[in-house]
C-alpha cells in the first residue's frame, strides 16, 4: 500500500537541520570557534555536550529524511525516534529548569542571585516544546496500523 | 531416502526453527509417543529423536535445538547446523511463527542457501488471521520453491498436510541450492573461494561449496575447522587474509534482510504493515552508526538530570545537617563529645547523606532504562565494541549493574558461561563508576566545574568503561588468551516503564545506601574522628594529629599526583568505602560537607580544578572497596586475582590520574 510521507519526511529534513545547526553552534561555541556573543547567548548558550546530544537528534532526523528519499518506509521509525529523544530531552531541561527556579527564588542559593527563566531556556527545551505539539499532531501517524513496513 | 524394515522407506526428517515457535509441540504431535532423548554426541545439547509411520514410509524426526539462524556461534546452533550438513536428512522441516515472519525468514534464508530440502509449517497461523495477517501461501511456494502449510500446532492443524508434503518431498526430484545475491564484488569473492574449494574432491561430496565459501567469507571458524585435514587449507587461508570478515558477515546478513524485505511484502502485505512502535525504535537504537551515540546521549541525559534535578534538595540536606551540627555543638558542654557528634558524626554522616538525592534519581533513571527494555539493547548494541576487546555483549549486563555497586556486579558474572569471559568481566566491572563513587563526582565536579558538572560526571563514567574495555583487551591478551564466546541474548519487547516498579527498585537500591551509612560510614567517620581529635592538645585534623602524621606518611606515594596529606588520608579511607573519601575531607577541612566544604576546598590554592579531575579519576579507578575486593576473592577462589585486581586497578589509577593532572593544569 502507497502511502504519503512527504508531511514526514519535510518535517525531518528542518528538524534535522534545525537541531543539527543549533547543536553545532552550540559545540563550537563551547569549544570556543565561535564566539561566546555569537547569536543569543542566553537562548544558545555555548554548551559542548548539550550540544552533541542536539547533534546526534539531528542525525537521526537527517537518516530519516534519506530513509524517505530512498522510498523506504523506515523513514518514519527514524522520525519516530527523533521526537521521542526530543521529549526526552526537552523533558530532561524542563525538570532542570525547576531545579533551577527551586534554588533561584525558593533556597536562595548561592551562585542563582542573578538567574532568570532566559538562562534556563535552552535550545533542547523549546526545540522539544515544539516536537512536542508536532507529535501530538502525527501522533496516529505513528500507530502500527499506520506504518508502512519493513 | 533409505530402505529398512522390509519394505518400508525411512525417510530422515530434521525439525528447525527460532526458540519459542511452537517447534517441540509439532515435533510432539507428528511423532506422538514413539521418541527418544538424549544427547547429541559430545555437547549437552538434548536430543529429541521420533518415528512415524505414514503412507508406507518411516519417519525418523529429529528435533533440533532451537536457532535464530545457523552462523555456528552458539553450540546449539553448531549441533543443528551440523546435523544438516553431516547427517543430510531428507527433508528439513523449519517452523515458522506466522506473527514473526520477518525474524524467522532469516533461518528460512540460510537453509534455502545450504540448499536443504525444505518444508515451511507456519504455526501459529490463527493468531495471524486473528491479527487480520493474510499470508499467501502458494505465492511464498513459487517465490521460494518450498512447500508451505499453516498449521495451529496444539490443535493438531496442519499435522496431516505435513506428514504429507514429506512423503511428497522425498518422492519428487531434490531442489538446488536456493541463491542470495550478495552484490558484483562479494559473488566475485565466492566465485574464487569456489573454484579453490573445487580442487578438494572429498569435501565437493560432503558441502555445497557455495554455501562454505559464504561461510568462509563471514569468517566462521567451524566451517574453517572443516578445512583441517584438506589439502588445500592453506591456499584458502592465503586468500581470506586479505579481507576483514567482519566486514563481509554484516554485508551477507544486511543482503539476507533485504532478501527478506523484498519477498515479505510480495505473500503478505497485511503483515508488512503492521510494524510495531518496539520495531520501529529498534531499527533506530540498534543502528550500526547511531546506536552508540543515542546510548552515549541517554547516559548524558541520565547524568545530567542525576546532578541537575539533586541540586535543590542537596541544599536542603545540607542546610538541616549545618544546622544539626550547630545546635549540638552549642548545647552539649564536654568538648569532646560535641566534637564527636558535631565534627564526626553530624558532619560525617551529613556529608554522605547529603547525595542521597542524587543516587536515588540515578537508580530511578537505570530502572526506567531498564524496565523500559533499553538496557538490553544497550548490550546488543555494545556486543560488536566488547567482541573486539575480548569480551561479549553479555558481559555488558554486570558492568552496568556495576554503575550500582560492584560486588552484586561481580556476583552477576556467574551468568557466564565461559571461565574466561568471566574472570576477565570480574575484573574489570570495579572500573565501572559504581553509586559510592558518585558523592565523591558531585562534591568536586560541583565545586570546580559549575554548570559543566554533569558533563564531567558522565564522562568519568564513560572513562569507566573505556578502561575496562581496554583492560579486558590486554587480558585477553595476556592473561586469557582465546576468543570471547559468542552474544547471544534474545531482546525483550519495548514496554512502558511502570513507576511503582521504578520506584521499588530505585528504594531498594537507595536503601542499601542508607544502610552502608548506619554501619560502616558511622563507623569510618567515627574512626576518622578519633584519629582527627589526638593526640590530646593538637589542633582538630591538622598535620600534628594522628591522621596527620598518617597522611604525612603517605604524601609521597601521591605528591606527583599533585595531591596532599589530606587526599592521601582521605583515599585510604575510601578503601573501606568510596563514600568516605567525602567525609573524610570534610573532616580534614574541619567544615562537614556541603557548601562549607566546597568553600574550602575552592579556597585551597593547592586543589585547583586539575587536581580536582585528578582525584575523581584516581577515585574512579583505584582498587575498589574492601566488598568488592572479597567478593572477587569468594568469586574467583583466588588470592591470586584479587591482589593482582587491587594492583592493577591503583597502578592503572596513579597513571591516569598523572595523566589528567598534567593535561588539566596545562588547559584548566
Amino acid at each position: 500500500m502507497e502511502k504519503n510521507y512527504s508531511g514526514l519526511k519535510f518535517f525531518s529534513l528542518l528538524w534535522g537541520i534545525l537541531y543539527m545547526v543549533t547543536g553545532l553552534v552550540q559545540v563550537f561555541k563551547g569549544v570556543g570557534i565561535l564566539p561566546s556573543s555569537f547569536l543569543s547567548s542566553s537562548m544558545l548558550p555555548a554548551e559542548l555536550a548539550g550540544g552533541l546530544v542536539l547533534v546526534v537528534i539531528g542525525a537521526v532526523f537527517l537518516v530519516a529524511t534519506f530513509e524517505f528519499s530512498n522510498n523506504s518506509f523506515e523513514g518514519s521509525a527514524y522520525t519516530y525516534v527523533g521526537i521521542l529523544l526530543c521529549l526526552v530531552f526537552g523533558a530532561l531541561y524542563l525538570l532542570s529548569m525547576v531545579a533551577d527556579l527551586i534554588n533561584a527564588y525558593i533556597l536562595g542559593m548561592e551562585g542563582y542571585e542573578k538567574w532568570t527563566f532566559i538562562d534556563s531556556f535552552k535550545p533542547a527545551l523549546y526545540l522539544g516544546i515544539l516536537s512536542g505539539f508536532v507529535y501530538a499532531f502525527w501522533k496516529k501517524r505513528f500507530s502500527p496500523a499506520n506504518q508502512g513496513g519493513f | 531416502m533409505r530402505r529398512c524394515h522390509g519394505l518400508a522407506e525411512k525417510i530422515k526428517v530434521a525439525v528447525a526453527g527460532n526458540p519459542n515457535v511452537g517447534k517441540t509441540t509439532i515435533f510432539n504431535a507428528l511423532t506422538g509417543a514413539r521418541q527418544k532423548v538424549g544427547n547429541w554426541p559430545g555437547v549437552t545439547v538434548e536430543k529429541k529423536v521420533g518415528t512415524k509411520k505414514h503412507k508406507g514410509h518411516v519417519l525418523e524426526i529429529v528435533d533440533l535445538p532451537g536457532t535464530y539462524s545457523l552462523t555456528a556461534y552458539s553450540a546449539d546452533e553448531v549441533v543443528a547446523r551440523d546435523y544438516i550438513l553431516d547427517e543430510n536428512p531428507d527433508v528439513v522441516m523449519q517452523v515458522l511463527d506466522s506473527t514473526n515472519l520477518e525474524r524467522n525468514l532469516y533461518l528460512t534464508s540460510q537453509l534455502l542457501e545450504m540448499g536443504t530440502n525444505l518444508i515451511l509449517a507456519l504455526n501459529m497461523s490463527d493468531r495471524a488471521e486473528m491479527r487480520g495477517d493474510d499470508i499467501a501461501i502458494q505465492r511464498l511456494e513459487s517465490l521460494l520453491g518450498v512447500s508451505a502449510i499453516k498449521t495451529v500446532a496444539n490443535e493438531g492443524t496442519g499435522i496431516e498436510a505435513l506428514l504429507d508434503s514429506i512423503v511428497n518431498k522425498t518422492e519428487n526430484k531434490p531442489p538446488k541450492p536456493h541463491e542470495i545475491g550478495y552484490g558484483k564484488g562479494v559473488e566475485e569473492k565466492i566465485c574464487a573461494l569456489e573454484e579453490i574449494l573445487g580442487y578438494d574432491q572429498e569435501l565437493s561430496k560432503h558441502y555445497p561449496l557455495r554455501w562454505l565459501s559464504v561461510k568462509l567469507l563471514e569468517g566462521d571458524e567451524n566451517a574453517l575447522s572443516k578445512l583441517s585435514s584438506s589439502n588445500i587449507k592453506g591456499k584458502v587461508h592465503d586468500y581470506l587474509s586479505d579481507f576483514d570478515n567482519e566486514e563481509y558477515e554484516v554485508e551477507m546478513a544486511d543482503k539476507r534482510y533485504e532478501f527478506i524485505g523484498t519477498l515479505l511484502p510480495q505473500v503478505c502485505t497485511t503483515c508488512a504493515e503492521d510494524v510495531s512502535p518496539s520495531d520501529m525504535v529498534d531499527k533506530v537504537v540498534t543502528n550500526k552508526y547511531l546506536g552508540i551515540p543515542i546510548f552515549l546521549t541517554l547516559m548524558w541525559g541520565m547524568f545530567e538530570l542525576t546532578f541537575a534535578f539533586a541540586t535543590p534538595f542537596m541544599e536542603l540536606i545540607d542546610m538541616f545537617f549545618g544546622w544539626l551540627a550547630g545546635a549540638v555543638t552549642s548545647n552539649i558542654e564536654t568538648a569532646w563529645l560535641a566534637s564527636l557528634l558535631g565534627d564526626g558524626i553530624i558532619a560525617g554522616v551529613g556529608a554522605v547523606l547529603l547525595f542521597v538525592p542524587n543516587i536515588f534519581i540515578l537508580f530511578f533513571a537505570i530502572a526506567l532504562l531498564e524496565s523500559s527494555g533499553y538496557m538490553a539493547r544497550a548490550a546488543f548494541i555494545m556486543d560488536k565494541l566488547m567482541y573486539t576487546m575480548g569480551l561479549q555483549g553479555k558481559s555488558f549486563i554486570p558492568m552496568l549493574m556495576g554503575f550500582g555497586c560492584s560486588v552484586p556486579a561481580i556476583m552477576a558474572t556467574r551468568t557466564l558461561e565461559d571461565e574466561k569471559d568471566r574472570l576477565i568481566t570480574m575484573l574489570v566491572t570495579p572500573f565501572m563508576s559504581c553509586g559510592a563513587r558518585l558523592p565523591v563526582y558531585i562534591l568536586l565536579a560541583g565545586t570546580f566545574f559549575g554548570r559543566q558538572a554533569g558533563s564531567v560526571i558522565f564522562g568519568l563514567y564513560v572513562l569507566g568503561i573505556l578502561v575496562a574495555i581496554v583492560s579486558a583487551k590486554l587480558f585477553r591478551t595476556f592473561l586469557a588468551r582465546g576468543q570471547p564466546s559468542p552474544f547471544i541474548m534474545e531482546l525483550p519487547p519495548y514496554t512502558k516503564p511502570l513507576l511503582k516498579d521504578s520506584l521499588r527498585h530505585m528504594w531498594n537500591e537507595g536503601y542499601l545506601y542508607l544502610r552502608k551509612v548506619g554501619t560502616v560510614i558511622i563507623g569510618g567517620v567515627v574512626l576518622i574522628w578519633l584519629l582527627a581529635y589526638f593526640p590530646q592538645g593538637a589542633e582538630y585534623g591538622s598535620a600534628g594529629s594522628l591522621i596527620g602524621s598518617l597522611g604525612k606518611l603517605l604524601e609521597p606515594l601521591v605528591a606527583p599526583l599533585g595531591f596532599d596529606w589530606k587526599i592521601a588520608v582521605a583515599l585510604v579511607f575510601g578503601f573501606v568505602a568510596k563514600e568516605i573519601v567525602v567525609g573524610s575531607l570534610g573532616t580534614l577541612y574541619g567544615t562537614g560537607g556541603g557548601e562549607a566544604l566546597s568553600s574550602a576546598l575552592m579556597a585551597d590554592p593547592g586543589f585547583t580544578p586539575a587536581i580536582a579531575l585528578g582525584l575523581m579519576v584516581f577515585t574512579l579507578l583505584y582498587v575498589p572497596c574492601i566488598g568488592a575486593v572479597a567478593v572477587i576473592k569468594k568469586e574467583t577462589g583466588s588470592w591470586k586475582w584479587m591482589f593482582f585486581q587491587a594492583a592493577y586497578s591503583t597502578a592503572v589509577a596513579w597513571i591516569l590520574a598523572l595523566v589528567t593532572v598534567l593535561v588539566g593544569k596545562m588547559i584548566l
